[in-house]
């Protein structure tokens, strides 16, 4: 029997010892990671889906009829010379109605009755480059309502707005939440090992007798800690692997039009960073239990 | 792990002519029954090449007080040469644990120097005192063999947990083995041994890696008159094959059959040292 072979067989038998302590610190540790696996992919899909949106963010603004074509002019040119925007493009009211009747022409349950006047103000459309300027950009516009060019504007970063809070919270809530999980899932880890130790105080005793190495004494027991984290790590990505398919279409329908793909890539570092944070995660514990009980 | 390894496993320096037999001879003529021990491994023994190396253990002024209080030793000053026999006697409280403790390291001492082959242990780095354990071997009166491992196995242990693997490790098994006659027992376990079976492999698995000193804590405490003078014979045969013995013992008939050096412990403290001594002055 070699010294790998010993330190693998002590390991092995030291989570069967205890099966019960084992599974249950195996599954607390697999919550954990299902938990920051979620919080990453929640996380990741949310950036796409703000992404996108922040790409069609504009803010449209009305302008009075009568206004006058060089005010007119002037406004776009002063919004234009806004580092925060991208493009502003005139659309006549004529224009706006031509498209109105496009979009009627395409969707059958829409009818456009015949009017003499066009309701339709002249529009500015604002192109923003990123949707966190939209409160300032939009605030700034708001103050030319009622100046006699402006009468009103529509901003759309509601959707925006809410889903970057979203992820915001998500972050925050999720770096919480699983501090919370890797404090449990080391509690656990430490007293599954803490029994461990116990269970195999009289070996101990005659290995020191004997004369083994203070790292020949632990490596068995940290072995334990990271077979922990590896089997939680295996419970984890077999959950994620079952319920992705399902849950991302799901997200997808949910959202509308945000179609959300990770990626085979992002995967794959997600999986190798589940198990190597789950076997961190189990040596780390059994570290720290081993130092408490194995001193002297 | 393994650096000082194939040294170790291949065996003993070549060894010199000792007075083999003396003590064996008191044996005879004390118990009634052959000796149990046959084999004769010429790879047990050892030289003792010069006077440098003959001083094994070296106490100078220790003292040990324990933080309640206790003063467990007081100012004991000691040498043991390679090779020797000593009896420790003394009663219960007297200091004998103690003092194996230090040797061990286990404990330090509050003051003065506990020095082994050269070394003085305070000065040992925690990650050495390892290498200090494998030249002590040591056996106390509760055999302390692991229940699950048979014979075979409860030796090998204390091969592989300091790092030797292969074939080396059943070959010193088989001899370790051997050397304490219990070959026929490899595959039992302590459960299905008697007393004296369960105290020879402990032996066996003291020596297994040829330590220079076998330090035997009441190692016949629990067993019948018969089955002690077994294990005396094995120990003395153990010290005539070269490896230092220091046994502590209630025994007196024991200690006044073989004549060696008593080292005498009251409350702390050595009260009588004397060459072929008895157990009581």
């Amino acid at each position: 029997m070699s010294r790998l072979e010993y330190v693998l067989s002590a390991a092995w038998q030291g989570f069967w010892r205890n099966p019960v302590m084992s599974v249950a610190s195996t599954l607390t540790v697999a919550v954990m990671l299902l938990l920051g696996a979620f919080f990453v992919m929640t996380d990741r899909g949310l950036q796409a889906a703000v992404g996108i949106l922040e790409s069609k963010v504009e803010l449209i603004v009305y302008l009075e009829d009568d206004a006058k074509p060089s005010d007119v002019l002037e406004l776009r040119r002063r919004i234009e010379a806004d580092p925060a925007v991208d493009a502003v493009v005139y659309v006549s009211k004529d224009e706006a109605l031509q498209r109105l009747k496009e979009i009627a022409a395409r969707r059958p349950e829409l009818a456009i009755e015949t009017v003499s006047t066009n309701p339709l103000p002249n529009t500015l459309e604002v192109k923003l480059r990123s949707a966190q300027e939209t409160r300032r950009v939009s605030g700034l516009l708001r103050e030319e309502v009622g100046r006699g060019i402006v009468y009103d504007l529509v901003d759309n970063p509601t959707v925006v707005d809410k889903l970057l809070t979203i992820t915001n919270v998500l972050s925050i809530g999720g770096l919480v939440v699983l501090g919370m999980m890797l404090f449990v899932a080391l509690f656990v880890i430490v007293n599954t090992i803490r029994i461990a130790v116990h269970a195999r105080r009289d070996e101990i005793e005659i290995m020191k007798l004997v004369g083994a190495t203070d790292w020949f004494v632990r490596w068995p027991f940290i072995v334990e800690g990271m077979l922990v984290g590896a089997f939680g790590a295996f419970v984890a990505l077999a959950a994620i692997g079952a319920a992705a398919g399902p849950v991302s279409s799901a997200l997808i329908g949910f959202l509308d039009i945000v179609p959300v793909s990770l990626g085979a890539n992002f995967m794959i570092q997600l999986a190798a960073s589940v198990l190597g944070f789950a076997l961190l995660v189990g040596a780390g514990g059994a570290m720290l239990s081993v130092r408490t009980h194995l001193a002297k | 792990m393994t650096r000082d390894a194939p040294d170790r496993l291949r065996g003993r320096r070549p060894y010199a002519e000792r007075d083999i037999g003396t003590i064996s001879g008191r044996i005879r003529r004390c118990a009634e029954h052959e000796p149990v021990v046959t084999v004769l491994a010429s790879t047990w023994t050892r030289t003792v090449h010069s006077e440098g190396e003959r001083r094994l253990i070296t106490l100078d002024d220790v003292s040990k007080r324990y933080p309640n209080g206790t003063e467990a030793l007081r100012d004991i000053d000691l040498q043991i040469d390679a090779g020797e026999f000593v009896f420790v006697v003394g009663s219960s409280g007297a200091g004998k644990s103690t003092l194996n403790r230090l040797l061990i390291r286990e404990e330090l001492p509050t003051s003065g120097r506990v020095i082994i082959d050269g070394e003085d242990v305070a000065h040992l780095r925690r990650s050495q005192v390892p290498y200090l354990r494998r030249k002590i071997g040591i056996v106390f009166q509760d055999f302390k063999l692991l229940p699950t491992k048979t014979v075979a196995e409860n030796v090998a242990f204390a091969l592989v947990v300091t790092g030797h693997s292969g074939s080396a490790v059943k070959e010193e098994t088989d001899r370790a083995l051997a050397l304490v006659g219990l070959t026929h027992r490899r595959d039992h376990f302590p459960r299905e041994l008697s007393g004296g079976e369960q105290q020879r492999t402990a032996i066996a698995r003291a020596l297994v890696n040829k330590p220079r000193i076998l330090i035997a804590d009441e190692p016949t405490g629990n067993l019948d008159p018969v089955t002690t003078w077994e294990i005396i014979k094995l120990l003395v045969r153990v010290q005539e094959l070269g490896t230092t013995l220091m046994v502590a013992t209630h025994n007196a008939e024991i200690v006044n059959a073989l004549r060696q050096r008593v080292l005498h412990l009251d409350h702390g403290a050595i009260v009588r040292d004397e060459k072929e001594g008895l157990y009581a002055a």
